[in-house]
């Protein structure tokens, strides 16, 4: 398991050192410059270059990007909020994207699950029918057409949700970036658990719990619900990141001020380090979130971490 | 199974309860304020840093400068409450307000008009917006100053007193008392600032001001400021508002929704929504002054070395002529842009500056007349175009048209793509190569391109502000890259152009009368559109929603933003 760990995290080291590269590289080959601007002369851009450092050797600019960035210190932005430090910027905006996507991946998870179990118990029923429906929906309709439609029903129509994010109402307006966020996740995990629930439900180890006399809440929980777990750890990984990549659009149309809002603005600005910033924050996120899937995965399923190492991986 | 049955009743009750529990009053403008909708979020409330509209328009109501517009549109005394000139028309005299505060007490004094403009123009601060003042104002020494060969205290502006604040120019400048009123020119108190250090700008603390308005709520790149009446400004009892909201929202159907529901009283509407809100008493249309215009790249020895035929083909008067008549502007304004936006068959767009007179410059000249033969039309412009191709010995021609990758330049550029196919009958393509808006910068400043879709907005309430554009300083195009706008008109017509730079010099060196200058900026306009310099498209008008109940807001196309120290709202 030691060494299973190691190379997990060694893995996820070399990943972020790669990214930092890259990253890199693919600022200095974008279009453009931060400087440019109707209105800018020639003497001023390379005045402004001159001030900000963007005139020194490529190798020069590369080391100095990789003390910092390792250091979590981004600089400051040059256009979006001039001469203004990143982590100030980010200080509200990670907090908030971040409160808004634990609760999209809890309620999606929570509902999800329930939503599978019903449909799983309730097979060929009207329920299981609409676990199917809700499923086919929430995969195959993107976020932000939800979040369209909860803010014109729920938030226009009836009025009962602010149609946009405030700081002062700060649980009641994320409601409806929440269940507009979590639609994939329940969508996802409903499905899942409906057939690893389904599969558990019919094997012959359940037959034995049910006739050693265990049945009710018991039975479903500890057994059957306990085994479908297994898969549904694992996608649940990926979908945490597609919260974030859906969260891109979400928090333009909920004006939320959070993470994905601020990448979007300072890709279109050339904004060198907020974009370099956001997109290293976004891939360590990514990058921790597999690890510990990886790390859960032999946790949860003693089969998973004995073959790894029985065949020496 | 029971458990089933039960599962799917705690999951329909936590759905209620959290809906129910969400139940609350449906959002209304109650309050004296007005909530108010941009689209892009604020850069910098420092007014010597930030270029930007947005910026511009929070700032403006925060911190005055020596000069403002009134309801009317014409120039009056914010922070100065008189000012003289000298005989020569060089030296400016503001006496400041003896009641004008800073929201910490302080007074507002000559000195932080010094500060200001030094810092402006001084090269370690290196302000985005320099070139007001070394290039625009000229004032005294700045571009010593600007160039690092003099220090900044070498430039002309002294505090004669703490109320008298005097400037110095190299010439004099006809539009001084239009150029106080922009933001790069609005007071610093530099001791504030200095004990902010870094954070100067980034909070409610660590801001100051001295307008109608003091910031109560902000942190940089927010989604919501929030502004109350400053008790400390001059004319406080005249405002009547208890503040301002803004709120960023990106999303045009997010905006509309939540002007609909009350929740905005002041929303920016784009060109996909105007037919539906067109007709509602709460619809405006607002002059913004953007031109938006093809650039043709005429291309010279600095910067293809005669390897592009194209840019070679665009020399060619009749060519660009028949270019500039093939695609109907109307239509572009009308049935393209859809937000309002006026059709362009000029240079200086409506509502820029009045004549001397007191007629707006396009009263003035009226366009449809003088420039009659520039006008949309297609016959004539097949006829430019063969007379075109018999002077080049070329049938078909196929350009690259740059534009930026926003939707409605997009569709700008893809509709007149269409009318010159339609006009020449195919003999004149053009091929769109669509980038970042960024990216179409630097190739256009590069003079990387053909022809570019590209705007331009003004600075200051004078004409000077687009006909200096076309100055041979500013209409090369070199390799090392200055702005393109004229693209390289100077070396294809040098005889023309070196007359079109004695009238612009004329106009900036006091030698006209105020009426001479006027007319001699109207010729310089006249020759830009007669030898097709520029192929103008439209004029950029911003259409939007104002509640019915909100009077009093102050709109003004050029230089100054929106004012809103007068508006209140009806009960």
């Amino acid at each position: 398991m030691k060494k299973y760990i190691a190379e997990r995290l060694g893995t996820a080291f070399v990943t972020i050192l790669v990214i930092i590269f890259v990253l890199f590289a693919m600022m200095q080959f974008m279009p453009g410059s931060p400087f440019n601007d109707e209105k800018l002369s020639r003497e001023l851009i390379e005045k402004l270059n001159e001030k900000y450092g963007l005139n020194q050797p490529l190798y020069v600019q590369f080391f100095k990007y990789v003390k910092n960035v390792a250091k979590f210190d981004f600089g400051i932005s040059y256009v979006i909020n001039k001469n203004i430090s990143i982590n100030l910027m980010l200080k509200t905006r990670v907090p908030t994207s971040m409160r808004i996507g634990l609760q999209a991946v809890s309620v999606g998870a929570v509902i999800g699950l329930l939503l599978g179990i019903i449909a799983a118990l309730k097979h060929n029923t009207f329920w299981d029918n609409l676990t199917t429906v809700i499923s086919v929906l929430g995969v195959s309709v993107p976020s932000y057409v939800f979040a369209l439609l909860m803010l014109y029903t729920f938030a226009y129509r009836l009025g009962w949700f602010p149609l946009l994010y405030t700081k002062t109402e700060p649980f009641r307006s994320s409601l409806l970036p929440t269940f507009a966020l979590s639609m994939f996740t329940i969508a996802s995990i409903a499905r899942f658990t409906r057939t690893e629930m389904l599969e558990v439900l019919d094997s012959d180890y359940m037959l034995l719990v049910e006739s050693k006399g265990i049945s009710g809440p018991a039975l479903i929980f500890r057994h059957a619900l306990r085994n479908a777990l297994i898969p549904i750890v694992t996608v649940l990984g990926p979908l945490v990141v597609g919260l974030m990549t859906g969260s891109l659009v979400v928090e333009k149309i909920f004006s939320i001020p959070g993470m994905g809002a601020l990448m979007t603005a300072a890709i279109q600005a050339n904004d060198y380090n907020v974009t370099i910033a956001m997109t290293y924050i976004y891939s360590v996120m990514y990058i921790i979130i597999m690890l510990v899937v990886d790390l859960l995965y032999g946790v949860i399923d003693p089969r998973i971490r004995l073959a790894k190492e029985d065949s020496g991986e | 199974m029971k458990i089933a049955k039960k599962l799917a009743a705690v999951l329909l009750a936590s759905l209620m309860i959290v809906s129910f529990s969400a139940c609350g009053k449906k959002g209304g403008a109650v309050d004296n304020y007005i909530d108010i909708h941009i689209n892009t979020e604020v850069t910098s409330l420092d007014p010597q840093e930030a270029t930007d509209g947005t910026s511009f328009g929070v700032q403006s109501q925060l911190i005055e400068g020596l000069t403002g517009l009134d309801k009317d549109g014409n120039t009056e005394g914010l922070m100065a409450e008189g000012w003289s000139v000298s005989e020569d028309n060089l030296t400016w005299t503001f006496n400041i307000r003896k009641d004008a505060f800073w929201t910490n007490g302080d007074p507002v004094t000559a000195q932080d008009f010094v500060d200001a403009f030094q810092t402006l123009v001084d090269p370690v601060y290196n302000s985005e917006y320099a070139y007001m003042g070394y290039s625009i104002m000229q004032i005294k020494g700045s571009n010593d100053v600007f160039n690092g060969v003099a220090d900044k205290s070498a430039l002309g502006v002294r505090a004669v007193d703490e109320k008298t604040f005097e400037v110095t120019l190299e010439y004099p400048c006809p539009f001084m008392l239009s150029l106080t009123c922009f933001n790069s020119f609005y007071p610093r108190n530099q001791k504030f600032i200095d004990s902010c250090g870094e954070n100067y700008g980034t909070s409610p603390e660590t801001f100051i001001g001295c307008g109608p308005f003091k910031l109560v709520e902000y942190e940089p790149s927010t989604e919501t400021i929030v502004l109350d009446k400053n008790e400390t400004y001059y004319n406080a009892d005249k405002v009547k508002l208890d503040g301002l909201r803004y709120h960023v929202i990106k999303d045009a159907q997010s905006a509309i929704l939540a002007y609909e529901n009350n929740e905005l009283d002041y929303a920016v509407i784009d060109g996909s929504l105007v037919e539906t809100y067109k007709d509602n008493p709460e619809f405006q249309v607002l002059y913004g002054s953007y031109l938006w215009f093809l650039s043709v790249n005429m291309g010279n020895e600095h910067t293809f070395k005669g390897t592009n035929p194209n840019t070679g083909y665009l020399r060619n008067l009749n060519l660009r002529k028949a270019l500039m008549r093939a695609y109907d502007r109307e239509a572009v304004a009308n049935n393209v842009v859809k937000d309002g936006s006026i059709a362009a068959d000029y240079v200086y767009p409506k509502g820029l500056a009045s004549a001397p007179d007191g007629r707006d410059v396009r009263e003035y000249v009226d366009a449809k007349t003088v420039y009659a033969d520039c006008l949309y039309n297609k016959e004539e412009a097949y006829k430019l175009y063969e007379a075109a191709a018999a002077e080049l010995g070329v049938t078909d021609f196929d350009f690259e048209l740059v534009v930026e990758d926003n939707q409605q330049a997009q569709d700008v550029a893809a509709f007149i793509q269409g009318q010159f196919n339609e006009t020449f009958q195919g003999h004149v393509k053009v091929h769109l190569k669509v980038e970042t808006k960024k990216a179409r910068l630097a190739d256009m400043n590069a003079g990387n391109f053909e022809i570019g879709l590209t705007r331009w907005g003004p600075d200051y309430a004078d004409p000077m502000t687009y006909t200096d554009l076309w100055s041979s300083f500013n209409a090369q195009v070199y390799d090392d890259g200055t702005k393109v706008l004229g693209g390289g008109w100077n070396v294809v017509a040098p005889e023309l152009s070196a007359e079109y730079d004695k009238k612009v010099a004329a106009c900036k060196d006091g030698s006209l009368s105020i009426q001479e200058r006027w007319d001699t900026m109207m010729e310089c306009e006249k020759i830009i559109m007669e030898n097709a310099v520029i192929l103008p498209v439209y004029q950029k008008n911003d259409a939007s929603l104002i509640k019915a109940n909100v009077k009093g807001i102050e709109f003004h196309a050029i230089g100054m933003p929106t004012v809103y120290r007068n508006a209140y709202i009806e009960k």
